[in-house]
C-alpha cells in the first residue's frame, strides 16, 4: 500500500479507537427558550469538548416532560440504559424526583462542591425540602420588579405601596396566570408580605389551621387589586416573558421577574427601554435556588458529574453571572476562593440592577405551599 | 407456487391495514384501559361540573368558528369561481402559513399596543397606549373570528373543485328563466349542494378545532380557559389537583368533539333541506358576488399584515409603541436561527419527506392492488375517520401510554409512526379522489394490448396523474413539517421537529429570534406548494 495514505489510515483509527474510548455524551435536559442560556450552554459544551465530553442541550419547554420519561423508566425497568443524564430542576419537581427516587446521588463529593457556601440554608434546602446530596446549587434568583422609571418615579417597596400604586394606575400592572412559575412565586411574595409568623411558611402546608388565614388574607387582597389589574384582570398574560413587550410599549408599566438581571439583558438587548430599572419587596423578596442532577438511569454519570463540576467551577459561575452572557446569579462563595478567581466576578455595574445585597433573601415556602395557593387561586379566580 | 405468491400480494394490503388498525385499536383501548381504572363516575361528574364554563366555552368558540368558516368560504368560493378559479393559486400559500405565526401575527395586531393602537396613535396622538379593559368577549369574538379566517383556504380550495361538479352554471341559468333572483339559485340551489359535498373537511376542521393547542393557547379566552388548554396544562403540571383531572379531560374532549360533530351535520342536513324547500331569496336580490370580494381582500390583507408583523418582528432591535415600524434592526434572530438549528431544520425537512413519500408509496400500492375490493376501502374510510374524529392530544396521550406499556420499540418509531397516522387521512383520501377522477379506459386498452400492471402503472398512470400525486405529497410535507405536539407528548422532547423549536422560543423572551424561526418554518412548505400549484395549475382533492 502507498505509505503516505498507509499512516493516515493508522492515524485516521487511533483517532477513531482514541474518540470512542474516551469521549462521552452528556444529555442535558434544560429549558431552551432562551437565547441567553441557550448560548451559555452551548459555550460550555465547546469547552467540555477538551475533556471529551459532547455536552447535548435537549431544549424542553418544561422539565416536567423529563420527569414523565423518568418515570415510564423507571415503571418498564430501564434502570440502566436512560436518556437523560443531566437535569436542570428545582422546587415541587425535585421533590417528586426525590419522592419517587427518580435521582442519583449523593452527587455533592466533586472537587468544585468546596466553593459552595455549606452553612447558606438556602442552598441546601430546596423548597422546605432537604437537598440530601441529590442535587448541586447552580444559579439562585430573586423576585424582583422591573418598572418603567418614566412613568414611575417612586416604585412599590411594600405591599401598601404596590396596593397604592396598582389603584391609582388601573390597567397598568398584572402577574402572569397561576400555575405559571412566576405567578405563584409573585403570590407566595405578597404572603411573606402579609403573615406575622413568617417561620409557618417554612413548615408544611398542613401546620395551617383550617381555615388557613394566610391564605384567606392572600385571597382578599388579590380579589381586592383585581378589578385594577391589566383587563380589569379579566385576562393575564401566560407568562412573564409575555409581559416583556407588554412593558417596553408602556401598556404596563411594572412587571415582576425572578432574574434581578433580566431588566439588564432585555435592555441589552434591545427588548426594553433604556429607563428600565429594578426593585423588589424592601423587607426582603423570595429568592430560590436552581439546581443540576442526575437521573438515576444516567448510562453517562461520571460525565455528568464532570460536566456538573465545570458548571459549578469560578470560571464558569463567573461567565453565568455576567449580564452580556446570561447574568444569574452565582451560588458561590467569594471567600472560599483565591484572588485570581474572585476577580472573575468583578460586576460590571449597571444603572438597571438592583446593587448585590440590597434586598434581604426569604426562603422559598414549603413546597406544599405551592400547591395551596394555586388551587386556593383557581378557586376564586378561575 | 405463484398461486401462494399471488394470494400473499392479494391480501398484503388487508395485512397492513389490519396492522394499522391493530395498534390504532391497542391506543384507543389503552386510553380507555387508563380511564377506568383511574376514574370514577363521581370523580368525573364532579370534575364535569366543576369545568362546565371551560367546556361551553369550548364547544361555543369551536362551532361558531365552523360555521363562520363554511360560511365565509362559501362566499369566497363563489367569487373566485366566477373570476376564475386559476386566480386562486393565493390559497395554497395562505394554507401552508405556520399557525404559530398566524397567532402571534393576530396577537400583536389587537393587542392594546398592538398596530390597530398605533395606527390610532397617529391621529390620536398618544404616546401611551390607552389602558385595556377588553374582556373575555373580545377574546371569544377574536379567536372565533381568526380560527375561521385560518381555516377557510383550505375549506375554499376543496369548496372549488366541489363547484366544478355542481355545474352551477346551468343551474343559475335555469333559476333565472324561472324568474328567480340570483341570490336564489345561489342560497336555494348551489349552497345545499355544495354543503352537501363538503362533508369531509368540514370534519377534519372540527377535529382541528377541538385539538389545536397554539390557537386555543395564544389567542383563546383565558376565564376559563378552553379544554384545549387544560388538556396540555395537566399534561405538564406537577400540581396534584391538575394531573387528576387528565383523565376527566381527555372524556370530555371525546364527548364534546363529537357533540360537536353531530350538531354540525345535523344542521347542515336542516339547513340543506330548509334552503332547498323554502323560498327565502326569491325576490331578494344582494351582491353576493361583491361580498366574497371584500372577504377576499379581507383575506388576503389580514395574512399579509400578519406576514409583515411577523418579519417585523423577526428583525427589530426596539419597537416600541407608538411607532408603525422598527426603529432600529438587527439580524441577530436569523443568524441565531441558521447557526443553531440549521441541522434540525434540514432533519425536519427530511423526516416530512420521508414520512410523505412513505405514506404516498404504501396508499399507492394498497390501492393498486385492491383496486375492485370495496372492503378495503370502507376499512381504509374507517381508519382515516377513526383518525380524524379522535382529538389529536388525545390520540397521542394513548400512544405515550402505549410506548410506556408495550416498551418494544424505541422512542424514535412511535415518533415517526405518531407522525404518519396524521398523514395517512389525508393521504388516503387525496388518492382516492385522484384514482376516481382518472380514466379507467387507459388501462383497459393497455391491458388489451397485453401490457403487464406495472409497466401500464409507471408508463402511463404514474405520467397521467403525476401532478395530482405532487400536490399529495405537498399537502401530506406540510402537514407532517407544522406538526408538534408529537415532540412534546409522545417523546417529551427527545425528538422533536423545527416546529418544537419554535414554540418553545416563544415561551422565551426571544421574540425576534422565534418570530424569525416561525418565518423559516414557512419557506419549506411555501416553495413546495407554490411550485407545485405553479407546475400543476389546478388543485384538487
Amino acid at each position: 500500500m502507498n505509505k503516505p495514505l498507509d499512516i493516515l489510515i493508522k492515524v485516521c483509527i487511533l483517532f477513531f479507537i482514541n474518540q470512542s474510548l474516551y469521549s462521552a455524551d452528556v444529555n442535558f435536559h434544560a429549558w431552551g427558550g432562551s437565547i441567553m442560556i441557550n448560548d451559555f450552554i452551548k459555550e460550555v459544551s465547546k469547552n467540555l469538548k477538551s475533556k471529551n465530553i459532547n455536552l447535548n442541550h435537549t431544549k424542553i419547554t418544561d422539565i416536567a416532560e423529563s420527569i414523565k420519561i423518568l418515570e415510564s423508566d423507571k415503571k418498564i425497568g430501564n434502570f440502566q440504559k436512560g436518556s437523560v443524564d443531566l437535569m436542570w430542576v428545582n422546587g415541587e419537581n425535585f421533590h417528586k424526583l426525590k419522592k419517587n427516587q427518580l435521582l442519583f446521588g449523593p452527587i455533592d463529593k466533586i472537587e468544585n462542591y468546596k466553593f459552595i457556601n455549606q452553612n447558606d440554608q438556602s442552598l441546601h434546602i430546596d423548597f422546605g425540602e432537604p437537598v440530601d446530596g441529590l442535587e448541586v446549587p447552580w444559579g439562585r434568583a430573586q423576585f424582583v420588579m422591573i418598572y418603567d422609571s418614566m412613568m414611575i418615579k417612586n416604585p412599590p417597596q411594600t405591599i401598601k405601596q404596590l396596593s397604592d400604586f396598582i389603584k391609582k394606575n388601573p390597567g397598568r400592572f398584572t402577574y402572569p396566570q397561576i400555575p405559571d412559575f412566576h405567578g405563584t412565586t409573585f403570590l407566595k411574595q405578597l404572603l411573606y408580605e402579609l403573615v406575622e409568623d413568617k417561620t409557618i411558611l417554612q413548615k408544611p402546608f398542613s401546620n395551617c389551621l383550617n381555615p388557613c388565614l394566610p391564605i384567606i388574607n392572600l385571597m382578599t387582597f388579590l380579589k381586592e387589586i383585581n378589578p385594577f389589574l391589566w383587563n380589569k384582570g379579566r385576562r393575564f398574560p401566560k407568562s412573564v416573558s409575555q409581559t416583556v413587550p407588554m412593558l417596553s410599549n408602556r401598556e404596563l408599566w411594572l412587571t415582576i421577574s425572578f432574574n434581578p438581571n433580566m431588566a439588564a439583558a432585555n435592555v441589552r438587548s434591545g427588548n426594553l427601554r433604556d429607563v428600565t430599572r429594578t426593585t423588589s419587596f424592601i423587607n426582603g423578596a423570595i429568592g430560590n435556588t436552581h439546581y443540576l442532577a442526575i437521573p438515576f438511569n444516567s448510562p453517562n454519570k461520571t460525565a455528568a458529574l464532570e460536566v456538573i463540576n465545570y458548571l459549578i467551577s469560578p470560571k464558569s459561575q463567573a461567565d453565568k453571572s455576567n449580564i452580556d452572557i446570561w447574568g444569574d446569579p452565582t451560588v458561590l462563595d467569594l471567600n472560599t476562593m483565591n484572588k485570581k478567581q474572585k476577580k472573575l466576578f468583578l460586576d460590571k455595574e449597571s444603572i438597571h440592577i438592583l446593587p448585590n445585597n440590597q434586598i434581604p433573601y426569604l426562603v422559598e415556602p414549603h413546597y406544599t405551599w405551592t400547591e395551596a395557593i394555586e388551587n386556593e387561586w383557581f378557586k376564586t379566580f378561575n | 407456487m405463484n398461486g401462494l405468491k399471488h394470494l400473499i400480494n392479494q391480501n398484503t394490503p388487508l395485512l397492513i391495514i389490519f396492522l394499522l388498525f391493530g395498534i390504532i385499536f391497542l391506543i384507543i383501548g389503552n386510553i380507555f384501559y387508563e380511564l377506568i381504572i383511574q376514574l370514577t363516575i363521581r370523580s368525573f361528574s364532579n370534575d364535569f361540573i366543576n369545568l362546565l364554563p371551560s367546556i361551553s366555552i369550548t364547544l361555543m368558540n369551536n362551532l361558531f368558528s365552523v360555521i363562520c368558516a363554511i360560511l365565509i368560504a362559501f362566499f369566497i368560493t363563489n367569487y373566485l369561481y366566477k373570476k376564475s378559479s386559476a386566480n386562486s393559486s393565493f390559497l395554497i400559500i395562505l394554507i401552508s402559513f405556520p399557525h404559530i405565526s398566524y397567532c402571534i401575527g393576530i396577537t400583536y395586531l389587537f393587542a392594546t399596543s398592538g398596530l390597530f393602537a398605533r395606527l390610532f396613535a397617529i391621529f390620536y396622538g398618544n404616546e401611551i397606549p390607552f389602558t385595556s379593559s377588553s374582556g373575555d368577549g373580545l377574546a371569544n369574538f377574536i379567536y372565533i373570528l381568526s380560527l375561521a379566517l385560518r381555516e377557510v383556504p383550505f375549506l375554499v380550495l376543496i369548496g372549488l373543485s366541489v363547484w366544478n361538479k355542481i355545474n352551477s352554471n346551468q343551474i343559475q341559468q335555469q333559476v333565472s328563466v324561472l324568474g328567480h333572483s340570483e341570490l336564489s339559485a345561489l342560497m336555494n340551489c348551489i349552497f345545499p349542494l355544495w354543503l352537501k359535498s363538503m362533508g369531509l373537511p368540514i370534519l377534519i376542521i372540527i377535529a382541528f378545532s377541538f385539538s389545536n393547542y397554539e390557537f386555543s393557547l395564544i389567542l383563546g379566552p383565558q376565564f376559563p380557559d378552553m379544554i384545549n388548554v387544560k388538556i396540555i396544562e395537566s399534561w405538564y403540571s406537577s400540581n396534584r389537583e391538575l394531573t387528576k383531572l387528565l383523565n376527566s379531560l381527555i372524556i370530555i374532549t371525546v364527548l364534546i368533539s363529537s357533540f360537536a360533530i353531530l350538531i354540525l351535520f345535523y344542521l347542515r342536513k336542516v339547513t340543506i333541506i330548509y334552503l332547498k324547500t323554502t323560498r327565502l331569496f326569491i325576490s331578494i336580490n344582494y351582491n353576493l358576488y361583491l361580498l366574497g370580494k371584500y372577504l377576499v381582500i379581507l383575506l388576503i390583507t389580514l395574512f399579509i399584515v400578519i406576514f409583515l408583523i411577523t418579519f417585523f418582528l423577526s428583525i427589530n432591535n426596539s419597537w416600541f409603541f407608538p411607532s408603525i415600524i422598527p426603529v432600529t434592526f438587527t439580524l441577530k434572530g436569523w443568524t441565531y436561527m441558521i447557526d443553531n438549528y440549521a441541522e434540525l431544520f434540514l432533519n425536519s425537512i427530511l423526516i416530512s419527506s420521508v414520512i410523505s413519500i412513505s405514506s404516498l408509496i404504501l396508499m399507492t400500492y394498497i390501492i393498486e392492488i385492491s383496486l375492485k375490493n370495496n372492503k378495503i376501502f370502507r376499512i381504509l374510510l374507517l381508519l382515516s375517520f377513526i383518525i380524524l374524529v379522535m382529538p389529536q392530544n388525545i390520540m397521542l396521550i394513548g400512544i405515550s401510554g402505549l410506548m410506556t406499556r408495550l416498551s418494544i420499540f424505541s422512542i424514535e418509531i412511535w415518533f415517526y409512526f405518531s407522525l404518519f397516522i396524521y398523514i395517512f387521512p389525508y393521504t388516503y383520501f387525496m388518492m382516492k379522489q385522484t384514482y376516481e377522477d382518472f380514466n379507467p379506459q387507459y388501462i383497459d386498452n393497455a391491458n388489451v394490448l397485453g401490457i403487464s400492471k406495472i409497466k401500464s402503472f409507471f408508463y402511463i398512470k404514474l405520467p397521467l396523474m403525476i401532478n395530482d400525486f405532487l400536490l399529495i405529497f405537498g399537502v401530506s410535507f406540510s402537514v407532517c413539517f407544522y406538526q408538534f405536539l408529537q415532540g412534546i407528548i409522545v417523546t417529551k422532547g427527545e425528538k422533536l421537529l423545527f416546529n418544537n423549536e419554535v414554540l418553545i422560543l416563544f415561551s422565551g423572551e426571544s421574540i425576534n429570534t422565534a418570530s424569525a424561526g416561525s418565518l423559516l418554518n414557512f419557506i419549506p412548505a411555501g416553495l413546495l406548494l407554490i411550485f407545485i400549484f405553479i407546475k400543476s395549475r389546478y388543485a384538487r382533492m
